[in-house]
């Protein structure tokens, strides 16, 4: 039987109608050596084609667009009225009255909503804090929680990278879910990475004018790392760790997010008291800064 | 409410949307321009995609109309001036695109010279793993069309970098 490229093609892309038409190619395939190597050309090519857009798969998606699409209202449903302005100002505001620390405007005021063993999801805090009538910000929430979880989750690292032991202050954010979590994710939300937590914690002003961001990355593998990075108003510039502190994992918290030590609580704060100007960010100054891709005002 | 939200649903398509954006418009920035343009569509339409039928399907789709219709026609001045570039570079010596096989620029210039309807149905199928059923239902053709369009693309990138032996 004439075996034809279109039925060797739909055989390499496994879509030949039934076994019978499987059994066809190979036994045609057995017998013939030219056939094989038609075979063998035509899959080579096409696994070069494939290479030859690999890197567009796992290059980090430019956060404007990300965040382009996260801020596009929903056409005629009450969510989407609900999540389009101050949806996202609801949630950060909630976040610090939540805290008992309230008082207290340095950016570890929403320090209690990071990472704890088998914590709800933030969206699920909310609308019980809230109540019915904020739904708009519960699934504002979640929904960035699960826009970000499953870009993120894409990132997916090994463990050692994942924790950046390595990283020192002045280096570049070389973590792609780091890097796309400071350029898009509001404060206050924590996103899953594998079996590790990040959350942005807060955003402000350093002192040398740079904007600067707080985040956790806590995983029962590899401990505990806070960072500060900052990135200048130019949009050619990424984020730079100005500040990294890590622990290992505590061997005694079996299972769940590891939480930071008072100790790395305490490096944090003696940084920020040095460097931040002001206070943090209220959540409508932040999401306007995320919105134009931290450009400068 | 959430699991059906459209914006996280095309967030977590985006990588294989900037792929098959490149692979058609053959230039990262036009593609991230046209993956918005897309997606930002598509929330709009949001209740014409039928649940349980592939959302990037639909999207590739829509990423390809919109490419028709809206920005091919101003590319196009500025990818002609490319491609003819492109040819008196490689007309110089054929034998380069076989030496160079490995090269995936090499393979992007190979496929972006594709007649555009081949081109499609390469990335959809050949590079993102779509069923020929997908891809038909997508580009509104009889699956019969999506397979003459992928042979002819295969043969003609097998003819350019399928190996020194044919």
């Amino acid at each position: 039987m004439k075996i034809d490229d279109d039925t060797l093609i739909a055989y390499l892309d496994a879509q030949l109608e039934d076994d019978a038409a499987y059994e066809a190619v190979e036994n045609a395939l057995a017998t013939s050596p030219a056939l094989r190597a038609r075979l063998q050309v035509l899959a080579e090519s096409g696994e070069l084609a494939r290479q030859a857009f690999d890197a567009k798969l796992e290059e980090a998606v430019p956060p404007q667009l990300i965040a382009a699409i996260m801020n596009a209202p929903l056409p005629g449903t009450e969510a989407g009225r609900a999540t389009q302005d101050p949806a996202q100002a609801v949630t950060a505001a909630a976040v610090r009255e939540a805290t008992e620390d309230a008082a207290a405007p340095t950016p570890h005021a929403v320090r209690p909503t990071a990472a704890r063993p088998a914590s709800p999801s933030l969206g699920t805090r909310l609308a019980a804090w809230l109540g019915q009538g904020f739904g708009g910000a519960a699934a504002f929430a979640s929904i960035v929680t699960l826009a970000l979880g499953a870009l993120i989750g894409h990132y997916l690292l090994p463990p050692a990278e994942l924790a950046a032991p390595l990283a020192r202050q002045g280096d570049p954010v070389r973590n792609p879910a780091v890097a796309v979590a400071l350029q898009a994710a509001p404060s206050g939300l924590a996103v899953d990475v594998g079996d590790a937590r990040l959350e942005i914690m807060a955003s402000f002003t350093g002192h040398d004018g740079r904007f600067c961001r707080e985040y956790s990355l806590s995983s029962p593998q590899t401990g505990q790392e806070i960072g500060i990075a900052c990135r200048g108003a130019a949009a050619d510039t990424g984020w730079q760790l100005a500040f990294v502190a890590s622990e290992p994992a505590d061997p005694a918290a079996r299972g769940g997010y590891a939480t930071a030590s008072d100790r790395l609580h305490e490096a944090v704060d003696a940084f920020l008291g040095e460097h931040i100007q002001d206070g943090p960010f209220d959540a409508e100054r932040e999401r306007a800064l995320i919105e134009r891709g931290w450009a400068a005002d | 409410m959430s699991a059906q939200d459209p914006r996280a649903e095309l967030v977590s398509l985006l990588p294989r949307l900037r792929r098959f954006a490149f692979g058609l418009t053959g230039d990262a920035h036009v593609a991230d321009d046209l993956v918005q343009a897309g997606c930002l569509k598509a929330i709009e339409r949001w209740h014409q995609w039928q649940p349980g039928t592939s959302l990037a399907s639909w999207m590739f789709r829509i990423l390809q109309t919109t490419w028709l219709d809206e920005y091919r026609s101003r590319q196009r001045q500025q990818t002609e001036a490319d491609s003819e570039a492109l040819e008196a570079i490689a007309g110089e010596d054929g034998r380069r695109v076989v030496e160079a096989r490995s090269d995936a620029r090499v393979v992007r210039r190979v496929i972006a010279e594709l007649p555009e309807e081949q081109r499609v149905v390469l990335m959809m199928i050949t590079v993102d793993g779509l069923s020929y059923k997908e891809a038909a239902e997508a580009l509104g053709v009889p699956m019969g069309t999506v397979m003459s369009r992928l042979a002819r693309a295969r043969a003609r990138l097998a003819d350019a970098i399928g190996g020194e032996g044919s």
